[in-house]
């Protein structure tokens, strides 16, 4: 039996001195100063915490396992509630394996001199002093119970907010967790989610993915249960060589599928692997993934803090690589495919009409044939999440 | 006050940690009362000040409230003048106390050299606390300021 080597990615920051500004931009919006001070927004934070957690087991000759996390952003109160109960009510997090919830606010000067972390509404007239990252973990009555670190590394504190402070001055909140649950189509009884073609393992990796050596990287996909809203979640992961050609995860993308709509709500590819054409990749993918799966309308959905980020590549030369989803798959995934509009991904034959127009020949035909098979299958058992 | 034009060789740059606690009519004074020392030093030739500011992106604040200045020469700190520019300096974040809710944030400025090193930091930890005063000792260099 072939031993069983796993590795973690090769963590560099691949940033001389002189690039870090740059650098830090790439990663998730920071400036410089605010990267040496800790000033990251909760999507820089994800971002780093995936690729740095991820985990790749080679079972065999071209087959391994992928330990990959998963963070879902949560987009009102309600949702922060129920992710608190999922996170709480396991206080092991056997089932979940929930991190704390984190939440980028809105500041104001009297949460400097709260009394005892007891953060009270802020004035009349009191003026805004940016963002701030807490991690929530309790409710009670009217408050959350919260942890956060000043940003220049003092020690860890924590405190109570108001319900309404949060209703009013929430700017993003997201939940990374190390297990999603399970989706009641699709997981066994260990709460395993992971779905893709071959066996299913009930431990913390996806099921086992054959690399494809000669394309420039190998997608596979995963349906998540939301921990905010129960709805399912389609995680597309890109497995591309690291410099020692040993596949890392180089790119994710994270969208959120509410009856015929999936929004995507995440598109990363880590800065080493850029100009490659993976995030273009995995973005078609995710279309024709969400599109075998029921999904009759997708978007793309920029969120605040990365808005930013995206926001200060304008500034920069072409050369730095500016994360865009090309603009014939943005248009093609805003329009309505009930309405047959060209471009549209109305149909499986279209769907392999547009695959065909990216990708290495090689690509192409693995995607192809993956493709037909998931079609396959659909037909057969009729498959879809509205029967679920 | 100057704006972040011409020669960065000429000039001292006075960038907040967070534009949002500190606008630049809040520094003006300060940046206007060390100008006017850098005049009195040259008269033909002084250095200039600057404002910069960048809008504050992410989402961690600070406690301490920090500003950093950028010198166009590390010898500057070791010129009689800048026994003055320091006593600006810590005056004018002594001053900072006053401001509602911020009695108990320590006000902390950074000094820079040109290669973006810290000369010097300085640390006031209440309204009636002592500045102090510490050399720096950074391994990692501080990114050069913009420009």
């Amino acid at each position: 039996m072939t031993p069983i080597k796993s590795w973690s990615p090769e963590w560099e920051p691949d940033t001389k001195p002189e690039d870090f500004p740059a650098a830090a931009r790439i990663l998730g919006g920071a400036t410089s100063r605010f990267l040496r001070n800790g000033f990251s927004s909760p999507i820089f934070n994800k971002r780093v915490g995936l690729f740095e957690s991820q985990r790749v087991t080679e079972l065999d000759d071209g087959h391994y396992n992928i330990q990959c996390l998963f963070y879902e952003r949560l987009r009102s109160l309600d949702e922060i509630y129920r992710a608190l109960v999922i996170r709480n009510k396991d206080p092991w997090q056997v089932d979940y394996r929930a991190t704390a919830i984190e939440l980028s606010i809105d500041i104001f000067p009297s949460f400097y001199d709260a009394v005892d972390g007891v953060v009270p509404m802020p004035g009349d007239g009191e003026p805004s002093r940016g963002g701030h990252n807490i991690a929530v973990y309790d409710v009670e009555e009217d408050h959350f119970l919260f942890q956060h670190v000043w940003s220049n590394g003092l020690a860890l504190d924590s405190g109570t907010l108001p319900i309404d402070y949060l209703d009013l001055h929430l700017r993003e909140a997201w939940m990374l967790r190390f297990r999603t649950g399970q989706l009641p189509d699709e997981a066994d009884e260990s709460g395993v989610s992971a779905r893709a073609d071959g066996e299913v393992r009930t431990d913390l990796f996806t099921p086992w993915i054959q690399i494809n050596q000669r394309a420039m990287c190998t997608t596979f996909f995963q349906w998540k249960e939301g921990a905010g809203s129960g709805q399912p979640w389609l995680q597309v992961v890109a497995i591309a060589k690291s410099p020692s050609g040993k596949p890392v995860i180089a790119g994710w993308a994270h969208g959120r599928k509410d009856d015929d709509l999936i929004e995507f709500e995440e598109l990363f590819v880590w800065p080493r692997y850029r100009g490659k054409k993976i995030g273009t990749v995995m973005a078609a993918d995710a279309l024709m993934m969400a599109r075998a799966y029921g999904a009759l309308e997708g978007s793309w959905v920029e969120t605040t803090d990365d808005a930013h980020s995206n926001e200060l590549f304008q500034s920069f030369p072409e050369e730095w690589m500016r994360p865009t989803i090309p603009h014939w798959l943005r248009n093609a995934s805003w329009i309505p495919c009930t309405e047959k509009p060209v471009n549209a991904i109305s149909e499986p034959a279209d769907m392999f009409e547009m695959m065909m127009s990216f990708g290495t020949p090689e690509q192409r035909a693995i995607q192809a044939a993956r493709l037909r098979e998931i079609h396959d299958d659909n037909s057969e058992s009729n498959h879809n999440f509205e029967d679920s | 006050m100057a704006t972040l034009e011409g020669p960065l060789s000429r000039q001292l740059i006075f960038e907040p940690q967070n534009s949002l606690e500190m606008s630049p009519d809040e520094l003006a004074p300060l940046v206007d009362s060390i100008q006017l020392i850098l005049n009195e030093e040259s008269a033909t030739n002084p250095f200039t000040v600057a404002v910069s500011f960048e809008e504050p992106l992410g989402a961690a604040n600070n406690l301490w409230e920090i500003l950093h200045v950028f010198l166009p020469s590390s010898n500057l700190v070791k010129d009689a003048i800048w026994t003055k520019i320091g006593d600006r300096i810590t005056a004018f974040m002594r001053s900072r106390f006053r401001k509602p809710h911020e009695a108990e944030r320590p006000r902390v400025t950074h000094i820079y050299g040109p290669r973006g090193e810290i000369l010097k930091t300085v640390i006031l930890r209440s309204a009636d606390d002592d500045p102090d005063w510490q050399d720096g000792g950074e391994d990692r260099p501080f990114p050069l300021p913009r420009g």
